[in-house]
Order: C-alpha cells, then structure tokens, then sequence
C-alpha cells in the first residue's frame, strides 16, 4: 500500500492542470455504495450496456458520475444535456465554417463518447422523445446511422451509457430501460455518522476550493487525487483480470435460474447478470464467479427488469428481495 | 443570460419574481442549471461547458395550495429559504365585517392611507437605485477573506434541525438542505469575523429559516430558549449598532479562548452572545438582520397537497384540434411540416448557414439563376416552426350539488365524462354546490347543527389545466367531501355562467367547445343575493329554484356548449330537475339511485 499522506507531485501538477471546473473528487464521496459500485463494474465490464441512477434529488449522482471520469480518463464524461438537438448528438456542418463557404463536418456527442466511452445523461428521463430514439437506435445497433444534411454516414460506436433521474418527474420508456444493464436506487444517508461525514466533506471541500483559489494549492485536494490515482490503478487490474476470471456453469445456472424467478423481462438479463458478476469477482480480487458475487449484483441488474417496475418506477428493491435472493442462490 | 462571461469575476443575480409561474422551459433551465458544478449546451451546433457560477433569488407563495403547483425537484435547489413576507393589512380586510359603520369607515381611512404611504415608498425604490455603502462593502469584502472552521458540534446541530419537519414528523433526509444550512451558517460566521462555525450560528441560522430544533435535552433546551430571548430583545434594541459592539468585543474574547469547543458543547450562558451582532463598529445598519423574520414551515411543498400534474418537467405532447390554434407558450422550435406558426430567427439562421454555397451554385449557374446575390435563398428544409406546449381546446365543465349524491350511485354515471376529458386533454372546471366547509360539522357538533357555516351559501369553484389534477380527484372522492346544510344551486350555475363565458368567449380564449354535466336534484334552496351577501333570510319560499332556473336559461344560450343532466331521481319534486334540464338546453340521463343498483349486484 502506498503512503497517502504525501501525494506524489505529479498528481499534484495533474490536479492543478485539469480542468479550472473542480469536482468533488470520486475518493471523498461518502456512502451510495452501490452507485459506486455500478459505476466500477460498468467499467470493468464494459459491455455491461450503461449504468442508470435513479432516485432522490440531492443524492450525489451527477457529481459521482463526473467524479469517476475525471479519476478514470482524467476528463469530464460526454455529457448530453436534456435540450441538445439532433444536431449536436449525431453531428452536424460546423456553422462558422460554413457560413465561409467552408463545409466542415462537426461530430456529435455519440462519437466523442466512442473515444472518451462514457455517455452521460443528466435527468435522463427529461430527454426529449426523438433524442431518446437516436440514442434507442445507436445503443441496439452500434452503429451511428447518419442520414441528414445531404450527409449518409454509417460508423460503428461503442460507449457506456450512464443515465440520471429523478423518478417523481417520470418514468423512461421500457426500450431504454432495457438498455441500461444496471440500476441503482439512490437514496438519501440516513445514519447520523454519515450524514455529519457528508456536511464535513463538503465544508472541506468549500474550503479547499477557497484555498485553491487564494494559494492555488491544497493539500485536501492532493491527498484526494492521491487516493483516486491509487485505486483507479486497482481498478484498472481488475478490468485486466476480468477476462481471465472463471465463471462456473453452475454460477451461469444461478444467473438464468435468478431471472426467471424475478420474471425479469428478455434474455438481457441473464447476460448481464453474468457480466457484472464476473466483474464483481475480478474487482475483489477472486479466481472464479460464486453465489456471493452474483448475490452482490443481482439488485443491480434485477430491479429494472422485474415486470411490476415497469407498472410503477418508483419501485424499491426490498430486504424480501434480498432474502429471495439468498433463498434461491442457496445462501445462509 | 445564462451563459458565462469570459473573463468575468461578478456573479450575476438571477432574480425569479415567482416561481409558481415559470414556464416550462424556464424551469427545465433551472432545474439543469441550479446548484451545478457544471452545465453544458449543445444545441444547433453551439458547444459550451462551463461552471454556472450564478447567485439565484426566487419568490414564492408559502400557501400551500400555491406551492403543490411547482416540481419539488426545482423547489429543492432552493434549500435556503427566507420570509419575504411585507405585512398586509388587507389581510385583514375580512375582519371589517366584526366592526361596527364608524369603526369600518376609520379603519377603511386608516388602510387607504397606508396604502398611499406605501405606494410612494416603492416609486421612490423603484426610481432611485439602492447602491451598496462603502462600509458594508468592506464589511463583506473581509467576509469573504476567511473561512471560519466548522465544529463538530455544529455539524452534528445542523442534523437536529433539518431531519424533522417543523410539524414534529419524521421526515426524509435531504442532503440540499442540511447543506445549505451549514453553508448558511458558514456566511454568517464569516460576516461576524468569527473564527469558528458554532453551535450558536447554527441556531441563529436555523432560526431564520424557520427551522425547529429537535432532540435537545432539557439544559440544552433552556439554553436555547434564553439564547433565542437574548437574540430577540437585540432584535428589537432600537438602539445604534455602537451599543452591540462592546458586546460583540465580549463576543470576540471568548472566542480567542481556548475552551470554544468545550463552551459549545456545554451550551453555557457566555456563550450565548448573540453572535448576529456585528464585530465591525462602522458596520452599516443595513446589516442588520431584524428585517429576516422566519417562515413558520420553510419546507410547505412536504405536505402540501399536490396541485400538478405527473413529471411536470417532461415536454407536453402537442395535441391540437384545430391546426390554426397555435397559441401555446413557446417551448421551443422544431422542423417545420406546414408554414404555419413558423419561427422566423432560427429558419434564417438555418437559411444563413448555406448561402455562401448556393449562392456559388447559383453563380455556377447550377440552379440556372444568377440573381442570389444579394439576397438569402431560403429553402424548404430551412423552415422551423416553434414547439409549444399544449392548450386545452376543450372543456369539461362539471356542477355537482353534493346534498342529492347520498343515494345514487353517480360516480358510474359521470365516469365517461371524466373519461373525454382525459383523452381529450380538456381543461377541468368543477363547481361544487352543497359541499360541507367546516370539517367540524362530520363529527355531528351538536352545536353546529343549528348554525349554517356561511361559506356553504356560497358554491365552490375548481378549475384545473387536466382531469389528473388531485384537487378534482379529490373533490370526486366519497370520503373527503360530504354534503353541507344548504344547496346554493343558483350561485353554482352563476359561477358555470361566468366559467363559461369566460373560457369560450374572452379575449385570447382556446376552448372551442365545452361539455357541461349537472348533477343535481333541483332543490336549490339558498336566493342568489343571499349566497353574495353570506346571510340567509328565512322563509326563502321557492326563490332559489327561480333564480337556479333564470341562470340556467342564461346557459342554455352559449354556443358552443353541450349539456347533460345527470338527473339523481330524488322522492321528492321529481319534477325540478326536468325543469332545470330545460332550462339548460340538456339532454337527462337517470342515474339509478342505490337501491335498485344494488338490488342489481
């Protein structure tokens, strides 16, 4: 284990070039691990489909998904803001240039996240309706289809979707509900120790930023980056074991035996559950997927996909669901 | 205006006169905008991420009726929330009724006279700019200097004010909240120069907020009650600010000692100090904080009924009878199909974007013209038209007299009804006769069945924008309403009489047609003069049906309105809901009274 307490100067001097937009960095982020979790796996394997972060306003969802882009490819995700045109998202002439006589093609936001591999999409279910058809059409297909401005293109795209929503303003449409191999139900902190540890770390954080802006440096910042550095580099071994991890067939049995159970819709299911079970096992360091590793996934992957969430979205995965869980993985 | 200014060290003031009224664009705006560590614009080849460092001021109404409008969403980033309520002594106009002819005559003076006053008061605010003193610059230039550390005591008192709702309920955490206290709390330390964020700036900002504390143990409590005494008398000190300097000096003593923690914690009497009095003696009067009175709920939108409709954020699907009506408010543009409604700026700026090509084209001769120069060519895909959000071209207008529903079974009967007005997307309008108003009178007081509440004289008027509104399920539903002790059916088709003229015929109205559905035995027994005057003279005799009928008739002359009878089939006068069906111009419906209905099961 490295020292943490004196950052290298390098993550230092990366820290201070970054971009002047500071976000709260991913190691400071207290509790919701689960959405941490989402995030990791959906990164390790990254064919998972898109991670979707659903719940309470104020949770921390849009600073988690930013704060791990910046640990991981140490930039802000592709971000998709619900009133982008169709323009921007497919791509489009460059105006300026072409208002000189200049044709310039100008990518959308889907090919910047082909290279940076991460979609994200605040207030997801906000998205206007032909948006979420283009993204529907590229995320089944992998292929950016463009067929506007006298253009005809056909690219071949691959990124991570992560979704954000606040449930009270709607529900997304099933299709692409689908797409998102995992989801998470963001709820507020409630113990009294976590809640005084996130007022702490924003005061830090207010703090640290002031004293960015007045010595253009801090050491919270540091230390911080630091612990980012260190476990994206644990991160990034497990994305390296992910393929050599084993995954029984009994462990595949279990995965199709829990989405049957659940009644989850498609066969989307069983291969995600599969994935991010095996992710799980890579990222906690383990030769071969068992129970446990699934049992930690399945609310991920199973609560989006259960018949009765798509009647009412605002549907909670439960301590009973757990216990079904348990019952059916044959786990004490 | 949202956007940032390159180079730009000042915070632009966003100012929201009233949120209850922010279109749906704009709240979209917000709520993206808000509290964000970053935004993002991608729209018509325009690409912009930048810090939306914007200091934002929203009025809104407290009442709870009001608040049940906007999206909780948009309400929780604003966390901070401060009274900004100006005394109103029409307020109090209803009292005038108590008082006798020369009381009401003074009291009438007194009120207008006041109102001049006042009205002088905002021309001269309005004509002459307020500019920050010298002073109180200063003063907020070395606030924002320091950044006072936080206790832990103070953190964990920000958690005792903001986990329960002020009505003493457990509530939901919200982390916004708890946040901007502590963030609150922060400013008012750094204004006071103080070194510390204690427990005591965490009550004063809890305390302008309205913010109840819980969990205090009995010493605590006492201590809190003598500090909140303290702060008060200070408050209402007409005294200079020199005279709380030598306080705040005290203040400022024993905060250098080194026992801060251990004064917080125990909550002892030295440290009570008001800590809002500040430490500058030059600070100007207008920091003082008398004028911050709390809000008696900071948080109404947790049980305020809800008054909107489901994802109130999501763009509307336009839904339009006519293709002529395109009064909506705009929401945006969108590719034109038609000529209609076209959104001139964006198609030019689209147009604009190929001139230089088809104007070489043309040169070319490609196009087999020349006479481009000059001119903008716009062609067929550069036409854009504005997206706007659905208004109701119809309208469901419902009278329902609640004292003739106990023994039918009408919710049967006007479930098609409801049922048009929802595929249709109809506007609501629903006028409630005989509807019991004290919710005392359910439980039988004996007291108040001799005495007729004077409010059920009068009938009751909902209007909503939909059928999914919960303030008409509410008023449709068996257990929340019962029936009162007075059926003022002729003030109910007087209020339908102005609904519709309203909705069908006034200025830039969109109702093309309106379904009006009575319900109602006939038996209107409340005169309409007695229903404005709020006094009944008794014997009423049959004036009440007269007047009930003569209204009724004044309806069955607007166009554009189709009526329907729902007739209960009342034992007695069966005969007046007929009377009034043609007096309407409406169809009648029987609606099978229970007995038979359940004979029928």
């Amino acid at each position: 284990m490295k020292n943490l307490d004196q950052p290298s100067k390098a993550v230092s001097e990366i820290a201070k070039a970054k971009s002047p937009i500071q976000i709260l960095p991913y190691s400071l982020i207290v509790g919701q691990e689960k959405l941490k979790l989402a995030l990791e796996l959906a990164y390790i394997a990254d064919r998972m489909g898109g991670v979707l972060l659903s719940g309470q306003r104020g949770t921390g969802k849009s600073t988690a998904v930013r704060a791990f882009a910046i640990m991981i490819w140490d930039c802000l995700p592709v971000t998709l803001p619900i009133n982008a045109t169709e323009d921007r998202v497919v791509g489009g002439w460059e105006i300026n240039q072409l208002m000189q006589g200049k044709p310039q093609w100008q990518d959308g936001l889907i090919k910047e996240a082909n290279k940076n591999k991460l979609l994200y999409i605040d207030e997801v279910n906000l998205l206007d309706d032909h948006i979420v058809n283009i993204i529907l059409d590229v995320t089944s297909t992998g292929v950016l289809v463009i067929q506007r401005d006298g253009q005809r293109k056909e690219e071949k795209v691959s990124f991570t979707l992560v979704g954000t929503m606040n449930p009270e303003e709607g529900g997304l449409r099933p299709q692409l509900l689908d797409r998102f191999g995992l989801m998470v139900n963001v709820k507020a902190e409630t113990h009294r120790e976590n809640r005084i540890k996130i007022l702490e770390t924003v005061m830090a954080w207010d703090k640290a930023l002031f004293d960015l802006a007045r010595n253009d440096a801090s050491d919270y910042l540091d230390e911080a980056r630091a612990k980012d550095e260190e476990y994206k580099s644990q991160l990034e071994a497990a994305k390296e074991k992910f393929l050599t991890v084993e995954i029984p067939r009994n462990a595949v049995e279990w995965c199709v035996q829990l989405t049957e159970e659940f009644k989850a819709e498609g066969n989307r299911g069983d291969y995600t559950m599969a994935l991010a079970s095996r992710a799980y096992a890579a990222l906690n360091n383990a030769p071969q997927v068992s129970q446990k590793h699934i049992a930690a996934v399945a609310e991920l992957v199973l609560q989006h996909r259960r018949p009765e969430f798509l009647q009412n979205y605002q549907l909670s995965w439960e301590e009973e669901d757990e216990e079904r869980v348990k019952n059916i993985l044959q786990l004490d | 205006m949202l956007c940032p200014e390159e180079n730009s060290q000042e915070i632009p003031l966003v100012i929201i006169p009233d949120l209850t009224k922010l279109s749906l664009a704009a709240v979209r705006a917000c709520v993206t905008l808000m509290g964000a560590d970053l935004a993002h614009l991608e729209r018509h080849q325009q690409q912009q991420s930048w810090r939306p460092n914007l200091c934002w001021l929203a009025g809104c109404s407290s009442k709870e009726e009001e608040i049940g409008k906007v999206s909780p969403h948009l309400l929780d980033r604003f966390a901070l929330r401060l009274n900004g309520k100006i005394e109103d002594d029409l307020d109090n106009l209803d009292n005038l009724n108590n008082l006798d002819n020369s009381d009401k005559v003074s009291r009438i003076v007194e009120l207008l006279n006041k109102q001049q006053l006042e009205q002088e008061d905002v021309s001269f605010l309005c004509l002459q700019e307020r500019e920050i003193g010298s002073e109180l610059k200063q003063q907020l230039q070395k606030a924002v200097q320091h950044a006072p550390e936080i206790t832990g005591e103070a953190l964990a008192r920000i958690l005792d004010c903001t986990a329960y709702s002020s009505h003493g309920s457990e509530s939901e955490v919200y982390h916004r909240r708890e946040i901007a206290l502590a963030r609150f709390s922060f400013a008012n330390a750094q204004l006071e120069g103080a070194k510390e964020v204690r427990v005591t700036d965490v009550n004063l900002a809890a305390r302008m907020m309205g913010l109840k504390l819980l969990h205090l143990n009995e010493t605590e409590a006492e201590n809190y009650r003598e500090e909140q005494e303290e702060q008060e008398e200070s408050i209402s000190d007409s005294e200079p600010r020199e005279s709380a300097t030598s306080k705040s000096t005290e203040f400022q003593s024993s905060n250098s000692s080194d026992n801060k923690s251990k004064q917080d914690k125990s909550l002892s009497k030295d440290s009570q100090q008001p800590v809002y009095k500040s430490h500058e003696p030059e600070s100007s009067s207008e920091m003082r904080l008398k004028d911050i009175s709390s809000l008696e709920n900071p948080y109404p939108e947790d049980k305020a009924p809800i008054e909107r409709e489901m994802a109130p954020l999501k763009l509307p699907t336009p839904r339009f009878l006519s293709k002529a009506i395109a009064r909506g408010t705009i929401i945006g543009v969108e590719k034109a199909t038609t000529v209609e409604d076209l959104a001139i700026v964006r198609t030019l700026l689209e147009a604009a974007k190929f001139q230089p090509i088809r104007k070489s084209k043309g040169e070319n001769g490609e196009n087999g013209n020349n006479n481009l120069q000059g001119g903008l060519k716009i062609c067929w895909e550069d036409l854009y038209r504005y997206r706007r959000a659905p208004v109701a071209e119809q309208m469901l207008m419902l009278l329902l007299d609640y004292t003739c529903l106990e023994h039918c079974q009408w919710q049967e009967e006007l479930f098609p009804y409801l049922s048009w007005a929802y595929v249709e997307r109809a506007t609501v309008g629903l006028i409630q006769v005989g509807v019991a108003k004290d919710k005392s009178q359910f439980k039988n007081n004996g007291e108040n069945l001799t005495k007729i509440n004077p409010q059920e004289l009068k009938a009751e008027k909902i209007l909503a924008q939909s059928i999914l509104i919960p303030s008409i399920s509410n008023a449709l539903d068996d257990e929340l309403t019962k029936k009162g002790r007075a059926t003022p059916l002729a003030h109910g088709l007087d209020l339908t009489l102005k609904t519709l003229r309203h909705a069908l015929q006034h200025g830039r109205n969109t109702i093309q047609k309106a379904v009006l559905v009575v319900i109602s035995d006939g038996r209107g027994n409340v005169p309409l003069e007695a229903s404005h005057l709020g006094k009944i003279h008794s014997p009423v005799g049959s004036k009440g049906v007269e007047d009930a009928l003569a209204i009724a008739e004044k309806i069955g002359n607007l166009d554009n309105v189709e009526a329907m009878l729902l007739n209960p089939q009342s034992k007695y006068y069966p005969e007046l809901p007929l009377k009034l069906a043609q007096a309407l111009g409406a169809k009648v419906r029987s609606i099978p009274v229970r007995e038979i209905w359940e004979l029928e099961e």
